[in-house]
């Protein structure tokens, strides 16, 4: 990805198919007159002249006619938008005159009369409009006028909504977020048909200028963690946000540690059952991977089927989830905790075949684990780049090498083999990607100490493993809820799954509860019911409330206060 | 920082290794069974012959027809002593967590075996599940090079024929170390202990010509029990003294009974399924001590080779009746044959401590010379429960015609 | 001192995990020989008083920490020397259970290994979860109390079905009249692991459900004692009262004389697990109790004392005894002499004074000077 630093050199504009004037030249440009060629002109220059920037000049106005200036930048633009709205509006015939000539009449009456489109905002400065421009918006400057009229008519090609690469499902919604913040709005919107999601918006990225946007439900939020998000994103400084994971490693709570704190999602029925849940969803242009926060452990093992499927197979699958973890985990190492330290404990015909297949083998195991999991690491890194062309052969080819040539050849044993693909497949099963790469490296960790100590180094490093585990917080939240300070209401869904109308026995109460719940067994805090109330407009930066706070409070009142 | 110091210690852990324990599987000697014998001479030495299992032979690719047990000697003062000086032959690690077979020879039993079994029990590697066997009248290093057909591990055939044996004929029980050593510390009484013998010719007995063959021609048969009393062999017991030893212990899972049939001409066969021996003890007169046994089984018929009309629930009580005597008679044959050999081999010392600990305390010390006079009788009530799939046997029909 | 809370759960689990440290496995009570479940009941009992005794104390003083409420009873000075020799009483005792745990490791399981090197590792382990605070340890409490309690049902579950238990070696009961049983109580069952609750006064102050923690409290030295009692006792129906007395980890013995259908044998890899699980967590309390009591008597921030303790106490681990029977020897010794004055004296002082301080109602602090010391 190219860096914004560099500027474009000076081109001279070429002739385009769009209704621009680009015959324009730069010379021409300074020839339009007054404060559209000023402005204009800085803007252009802003620009590099860049060719993609267009710039149409109207004559509007019937008996006292005036200059307009429209500006926008190709294919960021819904072209037939500004073709009909903008440009079309602007020079209709139907609305008449302003009552006088002055900048100020033709701009109010622009807002008021003559512009069509669905949005219109008054800018006072370029770097405004500049932004705007960025953003997709057309800029109208009018003659005389320091200020201009920023139209919205974004659009602009996108990838269309398809199945979601990582989190499939059987049964379920197939739709995922794309790389267009609005059209993923429009997403949650869609199943959140409340007036109670609000969002904000704010651009991170000195350079990107990328469009952030937090969602939350405002009723059943906490004020605090929304407060806590909203600070942590303003603190930000970072040159360019390219995927949602560059603002994960700054807004998540700083420990040294491989487990994920905060979790992401390609699919919205997802993001929004945490929404309901009362967490703060943060949608990055660009991505489809939307941030969900706070999190604790036992999210990552739920997926979205567990809802669409009956609650007892959803109990069946979660608990075999949970088994992939630990086989991932301390797979390997029990292997060779066994075979080397604790050989009493294989039965005995298991311990004969063992000891065969060990014969002729050269390594001692934990040389043998190392080798076979790193193999099974280059294996994995290879297959994600594959051309789909090439995936196969890579497959089968992997799998005959690294099973069968390397057993025939007598290197490794075939126990291992089966040891390391067993344990691959379980880091699969694990539905998010993330924790199945903590888990990933912490087993090496495991081979070393069972290597060294056996049982011993695993069961302590257990303990340690545990340990770091209740250590870590997630926005206040302690990670291993609903295990670890034990929350019995959230059992319901945390390693087993109840049927629905046991879980949403209070409607919305019983899910508000859960993080609260969480949150008050660790610390007992009483929750007043100042989330209720309406809350005040966030502050600095443009909000993007589509519906404003006259909504009246709910009756549902929140889940906090039934916690304690 | 704080990493800096964490990384730190790791990295010096790590450099003060040198994983002093694990060991490689192929760097071990599995031992599956080990046999004593006692060398006579100025000094008693013990020898130890270990049978190592060989992994390659039994499933690997590369066996070479050699045979799927090795067996090394050792001497030494001490069994553990002998063992050790076993890996003067053995190339590896020698590994004793997987013995399933310990076989004593009846020479070093009647010696006394009070000196090997602390080893065993203190080792932590060595199994408490290992079953004990007495050699009756051989070698137990000649045992422990048997080859056997079914199952390539030749101590773990011994190991399944006691555990089968005991379990569908009640000629013995399993014997572990801990029953041996409990057996030792019970007053005036001892441990038994399963005997073996190699039926047929010893020699050949080690080769694999053994069995490649359809008739095996050596074979390890189990071999009644040994009585100890204390820590030395006084005698044998055999088949219906043995299954009387079973049954007064209640120990007696299955067995095969054959009697008469009543008043007719005949034989019926019983498998007795379920039993269970109720003992009471009575120390009231210390100087008479009384014990009682209540037996009570379960059998089915199997053999009806009498015309004997079992639809008949008075010839059903008849038939009982049989096997009841049968029954009392194996158990009192059994104790007859320890109050000879002076030892009480049924833990009834136990029984009467757990009655009547008072008197108890003042018998102890004379228990030994107690129990060949104790008086102890027997009840035995069986219930047949069915005869499979006929009630009356065509032997019924077969008298009715001539 | 920081202020986390710990909930009564986790105070359940982190009491039930210390009673059960090293008193799982080892031979509890058996110097009463067959009626050593008696012993172990009779020590329950004790448990629950001294634990009565101090939950006394921490309701008289909330937020309070023993060191601190010792100046208040018995005077500044007094209180300090009391507070003082538990620390380094504390230190020694975690050092003795630390080489416990490491001797245990090293006859069961891994043998060439140094003694040094299976210390130093667990104290590391046990260095780093405190270092992370209090509250991860109960926490984790839990969940290892969950796991211990599957492998407790997994093993009992095995020893039933393998027809082992013999319940009759357990009679006849009292055979030698309850002087045995008395002896065993006074020589070792109060004070092992029962008395030792005595360091749980360090966490008190940390409870966030006063009346709940207690109550949680009462719950697990009951809990405990039955289990140890009935484990103990099961010992004995298995390998006879001889055997179970000569074995310093009975419970071992036991477990790998479990076996069905020769497949699930050996098991004994679990007890080990749950020893290791059990001796950390027991180090880790002994070890936290004298941390926050030198850190509040001499002012330090405790984190900063962490490595350095558990240097000392790593250390003095191996210095404590060269073999492992002077080690044992050691250990009764110091539970004949050191015991009855931390276990019962010094609670009684502090008992008692804190009633008389109650009685003078709690306006005046410090001019009680009870029974000199």
């Amino acid at each position: 990805m190219k860096r914004y630093t560099s500027q474009h050199k000076k081109q001279s504009l070429t002739a385009n198919a769009e209704p621009a004037s680009s015959s324009d030249s730069k010379q021409s440009e300074s020839a339009i007159g007054g404060t559209i060629g000023e402005i204009s002109g800085q803007i252009m220059q802003k620009f590099g002249n860049s060719p993609d920037l267009s710039l149409r000049l109207f004559q509007i106005g019937q008996k006292a006619s005036t200059n307009v200036a429209i500006m926008y930048m190709k294919g960021m633009v819904n072209q037939p938008g500004i073709n009909e709205f903008v440009a079309g509006s602007l020079l209709s015939d139907s609305h008449g005159d302003p009552d006088q000539s002055t900048p100020e009449s033709w701009m109010t009456f622009l807002m008021n009369r003559a512009l069509s489109t669905g949005e219109a905002n008054i800018v006072h400065s370029v770097k405004d409009m500049i932004l705007a421009i960025l953003s997709g918006d057309t800029v109208i400057l009018i003659e005389d006028c320091q200020d201009g009229i920023v139209v919205g008519t974004r659009g602009g090609e996108h990838r269309t909504i398809t199945e979601p690469t990582s989190q499939l499902v059987v049964r379920g919604a197939k739709d995922s977020f794309v790389e267009s913040l609005s059209i993923n709005l429009s997403l949650v919107r869609r199943r959140i048909q409340s007036p109670d999601l609000w969002l904000e918006t704010i651009k991170i990225g000195k350079n990107s200028q990328t469009d952030v946007a937090m969602l939350y439900v405002h009723t059943i939020a906490e004020q605090s963690l929304v407060d806590e998000v909203r600070r942590r994103l303003s603190s930000i400084e970072i040159n360019e946000v390219l995927e949602s994971a560059y603002i994960e490693e700054f807004i998540q709570d700083h420990t040294f540690t491989p487990f994920p704190t905060v979790f992401n999602t390609e699919r919205p029925d997802t993001a929004v059952s945490n929404l309901l849940e009362g967490r703060v969803v943060l949608i990055v242009d660009g991505t489809p991977f939307v941030l969900i926060m706070p999190v604790v452990f036992a999210q990552f093992f739920q997926s979205a089927e567990d809802y669409s499927q009956r609650y007892d197979i959803a109990i069946l699958m979660r608990l075999v989830r949970y088994l992939c973890f630990i086989v991932l985990l301390l797979g390997p190492a029990v292997y060779i905790a066994l075979t080397t330290f604790h050989y009493e404990m294989i039965p005995t015909q298991l311990l004969i075949s063992l000891m065969a297949q060990r014969e002729g083998v050269p390594f001692p195991a934990f040389v043998e684990a190392m080798l076979m999991e790193i193999a099974f690491e280059i294996l994995r890194e290879a297959g994600v780049r594959m051309p789909r062309a090439i995936g196969q052969t890579v497959s089968i080819v992997g799998a005959l090498i690294l099973g069968e040539a390397v057993v025939q050849a007598g290197i490794i044993t075939p126990v291992m083999v089966i040891v390391v693909s067993l344990t691959g497949i379980a880091s699969f099963a694990v539905p998010a990607y993330n924790l199945a790469i903590a888990g990933r490296i912490i087993r090496f960790a495991f081979m070393v100490l069972s290597g060294l100590f056996g049982f011993y180094g695993i069961t302590l490093g257990l303990i340690v493993l545990v340990a770091h585990m209740n250590s870590l917080r997630s926005f206040g939240i302690p990670y291993m809820a609903p295990f670890s300070p034990f929350v019995l209401s959230s059992q319901k869904d945390a390693v087993l799954l109840f049927p629905y109308w046991m879980l949403n026995s209070k409607g919305q109460k019983k899910k508000t509860s859960k993080i609260q719940g969480e949150r008050n067994a660790e610390n007992k805090l009483h929750v007043n019911s100042s989330n209720v109330s309406n809350q005040t407009t966030p502050g600095q930066w443009g909000t993007r409330k589509d519906e404003d706070s006259s909504a009246s409070p709910k009756p549902q009142q929140q889940g906090g206060t039934s916690e304690s | 920082m704080k990493y800096v110091r964490v990384l730190l210690t790791l990295g010096l852990l790590v450099l003060i290794t040198g994983c002093w324990d694990s060991i490689e599987l192929n760097r071990r000697a599995v031992v599956s069974g080990v046999a004593m014998d006692i060398i006579p001479g100025k000094e008693e030495r013990i020898k130890a012959t270990l049978q190592v299992i060989v992994a390659d032979e039994i499933s690997g690719k590369t066996s070479r027809g050699g045979t799927p047990v090795s067996v090394y000697e050792g001497e030494g003062k001490t069994i553990f002593e002998a063992v050790r000086n076993t890996s003067r032959k053995v190339p590896r690690y020698l590994s004793l967590g997987h013995i399933s077979a310990i076989v004593i020879s009846e020479d070093l039993a009647r010696h006394g075996i009070r000196d090997l079994l602390d080893f065993l029990e203190r080792d932590a590697q060595v199994r408490s599940t290992s079953l004990v066997f007495i050699a009756r009248g051989q070698q137990a290093s000649d045992v422990m090079s048997v080859l056997t057909p079914l199952g390539k591990i030749p101590s773990g055939d011994l190991f399944q024929k006691a555990d089968a044996a005991s379990k569908l004929l009640g000629y013995n029980y399993r014997v572990q170390i801990d029953d041996i050593i409990r057996g030792m510390q019970a007053s005036g009484g001892g441990p038994v202990i399963n005997g073996v013998e190699i039926e047929g010719n010893i020699e050949d007995a080690s080769k694999s010509t053994n069995i490649q063959q359809v008739d095996t021609p050596s074979v390890l048969a189990l071999s009644g029990i040994a009585a100890f009393r204390k820590d030395k062999l006084v005698g044998w017991l055999d088949t219906e003294q043995s299954r009387g030893v079973t049954w007064a212990n209640n120990h007696m899972k299955q067995t095969v009974l054959v009697t008469g049939c009543a008043k007719l001409k005949g034989n019926v066969s019983y498998s007795i399924i379920r039993s269970i021996t109720k003992r009471k003890g009575d120390l009231g007169d210390p100087t008479h001590p009384k014990i009682h046994l209540d037996v009570r089984a379960q059998a089915n018929i199997r053999e009806l080779d009498c015309s004997m009309d079992i639809t008949n629930a008075d010839n059903l009580t008849k038939l009982q009746h049989e096997v009841d005597q049968n029954i009392q008679q194996m158990i009192e044959a059994s104790i007859k044959k320890a109050q000879r050999l002076h030892t009480d081999i049924f833990e009834f010392g136990d029984l009467l401590e757990r009655e009547n600990p008072k008197m108890w305390k003042k018998v102890r010390a004379q228990w030994g010379d107690l129990f060949p006079v104790t008086k102890i009788t027997c009840e035995v009530h069986t219930v047949i429960r069915s005869a499979e799939m006929r009630n009356k046997s065509y032997h019924y029909k077969l008298d009715q015609t001539k | 001192m920081e202020k986390i809370k710990c909930s009564p759960y986790q105070f359940f689990s982190l009491m039930i995990l210390f009673q059960f440290g090293t008193a799982l496995v080892v031979n509890l009570g058996l110097t009463a020989g067959r009626d050593a479940w008696m012993a172990i009941l009779l020590g329950t009992v004790f448990g629950l008083f001294i634990f009565w005794g101090f939950s006394y104390l921490y309701r008289l003083f909330p937020e309070m920490l023993p060191t601190d409420y010792n100046k208040i009873l018995l005077g500044k000075v007094a209180g300090t020397i009391v507070s003082m020799l538990y620390m380094v009483f504390f230190i020694y005792v975690a050092s003795r259970d630390l080489r416990d745990g490491g001797t245990l490791i090293l006859s069961s399981t891994l043998r060439q290994t140094p003694l040094s090197v299976v210390n130093a590792l667990m104290i590391l382990s046990v260095a780093y979860v405190l270092h992370k605070g209090i509250e991860v340890l109960a926490r984790t409490a839990l969940l290892f109390m969950v796991l211990e309690l599957i492998i407790g049902l997994f093993t009992l579950s095995l020893l039933v079905f393998s027809d082992i238990i013999h319940w009759e070696r357990l009679l006849p009961m009292l055979e030698d009249g309850f002087g045995p049983v008395w002896k065993a109580v006074i020589q070792q069952d109060y004070a092992f692991p029962f008395g030792e609750v005595v360091c749980f006064a360090s966490i008190l102050p940390f409870l966030s459900h006063g009346k709940l923690g207690i109550k949680a409290g009462y719950l697990s030295i009951l809990i405990a004692g039955l289990v140890l009692s009935f484990i103990s006792s099961i010992n004995i129906a298995v390998l006879g009262v001889d055997m179970a007395s000569r074995a310093p980890l009975p419970l071992m013995t036991t477990i790998s004389k479990a076996s069905i259908t020769e497949f699930i044998q050996r098991n004994d890899i679990l007890v080990v697990m749950t020893l290791i699980i059990g001796d950390f967590f027991k180090v880790a309390i002994y070890f936290f109790a004298a941390l926050i009591g030198t850190s509040s008597l001499s002012g330090i921030p405790y984190r900063k004392l962490i490595y350095p303790v558990a240097l000392i106490i790593w250390g003095l681990s191996l210095v404590v005894a060269q073999s492992m029977p002077e080690h044992l020897e050691e250990g009764s010794k110091v539970l004949y002499t050191a015991s009855p004055v931390f276990f019962v004296v010094f609670p009684l002082l502090l008992f008692v004074a804190g009633w008389i301080y109650s009685k003078r109602n709690r306006g005046k602090p410090q001019e009680e000077e009870s029974a000199g010391d």
